[in-house]
């Protein structure tokens, strides 16, 4: 939860009239009328509204429940823009990836004050301190962590080019490691930790990869379970290709199992099922040591990134922020760790 | 002992009522908030009683690592931010990194963290 811009109610209420006719106009339809538009909880970087309308005439007649997309104040590096997300998102429904069907894009900035889009909303839970603490809302933990599996496989399924994507790496650990150091120099501080673990993965960046679309962020508090089943992978602002065995690490990293650090797979259950999974599409298993050199990487990355979001509280105060701050000594501490367990 | 509560006492009293007053009152946003606060307020009693000492370990342990790229009359010598800039840009360099050098760094790094995460987070040390 950050806490919300002043504004942002009054422009709920005050974009809703506007909001109703761009969809009239989106949806060929006769009337358009907003039963719901509020804010949901979560992302500190994106703003998702739930929004549940009735649509008289057209295609789109009917009864919706939806979610809107739009950027919040701050973005953090590397995420896409909304068109961008749109764009990704549609490549991806379309391939059979679990995940919601996107459905309007506004660039015009005047509807709505930001860019936006509208995708289905799917029912189910995600937050991750819940799948991981109660038990029965995962009745059947192992088929979940296989559809989780099967469901990032056939993401990186998808190859480049993809139209108005960011072009593709020619060595994605290097570059990945380029960007972090970028990032790390933007800040004040220096972090010999995150310093090592990136001297770390430099020196044993693998020799050999295939170079896929990904998610980037494809972890347990980013999916949703309905029933017990998998209905679709949420946050797709920070897709772009890259190692596939990237996406493997952050899932599976210490970082994102919540509060059962002892079930790799995200919290949720062994690693078996999950790289079942993920062969049963791919026709591939990674190795244990793929994922430990991309576990490293998961940490380094986090820990950067709260570093940013630790450093946006100095403009723009939130208690969340701050405290994202203290959790870096944590994550260091992982990497740092997995580098000593590995060996050299 | 004082008559009065200390800085350390008032924060530990001021989040025991919060955990023990206010937040089984409390439900939903409004509990995660105040949940949030009594863990900045557990931090900030930390780190003003081990921030110190820990900040001085760690000098002593990047000294160390730095001893023999940094003449004994350094004036940064006692400065952390100094020092980890120094540490930073060696390790960057490729100054680590024969075994010779990268042991010692590994272990006193992973030294470091975990007397930092037992301010930030001691639920989360291991062993």
């Amino acid at each position: 939860m950050t806490v919300s811009a002043p504004d942002v109610d009054d422009v709920a209420t005050k974009s809703s009239a506007a909001l109703a006719a761009w969809l009239r106009a989106q949806m060929d339809a006769t009337d358009v009328r907003i039963r719901c538009f509020e804010r949901m909880r979560g992302g500190a970087i994106q703003d998702n509204w739930r929004l549940d309308v009735a649509v008289d005439g057209g295609p789109w007649q009917g009864e919706h429940a939806f979610v809107l997309r739009t950027d919040a104040p701050s973005q953090v590096s590397a995420s896409l823009t909304r068109a961008q997300e749109f764009a990704v998102l549609r490549v991806a429904h379309d391939a059979g990836v679990l995940a919601p069907a996107p459905r309007f894009l506004c660039e015009d900035a005047h509807i709505l004050g930001r860019m936006f889009f509208i995708m289905d909303r799917l029912p189910g839970v995600a937050a991750g301190h819940r799948l991981t603490r109660e038990g029965a809302l995962l009745p059947d933990a192992p088929a979940l962590a296989h559809a989780l599996g099967a469901n990032l496989a056939r993401i990186h399924a998808l190859r480049p080019p993809l139209a108005g994507m960011p072009d593709a790496p020619r060595n994605p650990a290097l570059e990945t490691i380029a960007m972090y150091r970028r990032w790390l120099d933007a800040f004040d501080d220096t972090y010999p930790a995150l310093e090592l673990g990136l001297r770390w993965c430099e020196r044993h960046a693998p020799a050999n990869f295939e170079v896929t679309l990904i998610h980037r962020d494809y972890r347990t508090g980013n999916y949703l379970v309905d029933d017990g089943k998998l209905t679709g992978a949420l946050d797709w602002e920070f897709a772009g290709f890259g190692d596939p065995r990237e996406d493997l690490g952050w899932f599976t990293a210490r970082c994102w199992r919540f509060a059962a650090p002892q079930h790799e797979a995200g919290g949720i259950a062994p690693l078996a099922p999950f790289l079942d999974g993920y062969a049963s599409v791919a026709g591939r298993r990674f190795s244990a040591e793929d994922l430990a050199y991309w576990q490293v990487m998961a940490h380094l990355r986090w820990a950067i990134i709260a570093l940013q979001q630790a450093r946006r509280h100095r403009s723009e105060p939130s208690l969340e922020l701050a405290l994202t701050g203290w959790i870096v000594d944590e994550l260091e501490c992982e990497a740092l760790r997995l580098i000593a367990e590995t060996p050299a | 002992m004082s008559d009065v509560a200390d800085a350390a006492d008032l924060l530990a009293i001021a989040r025991g009522a919060l955990l023990s007053r206010l937040v089984p009152a409390l439900s939903g946003d409004h509990r995660y908030t105040a949940l949030m606060i009594a863990n900045a307020m557990a931090i900030a009693a930390r780190e003003s009683a081990q921030g110190g000492a820990a900040t001085r370990r760690e000098v002593e342990r990047l000294r160390a690592l730095t001893a023999d790229i940094v003449p004994p009359d350094d004036p940064d010598a006692d400065d952390v931010a100094a020092l980890r800039r120094r540490v930073s840009a060696a390790i960057r360099d490729g100054r680590f990194d024969d075994a010779a050098h990268a042991d010692p760094l590994l272990a006193a790094l992973l030294d470091i963290c975990v007397d930092r995460v037992a301010i930030s987070n001691p639920k989360a040390l291991r062993d």
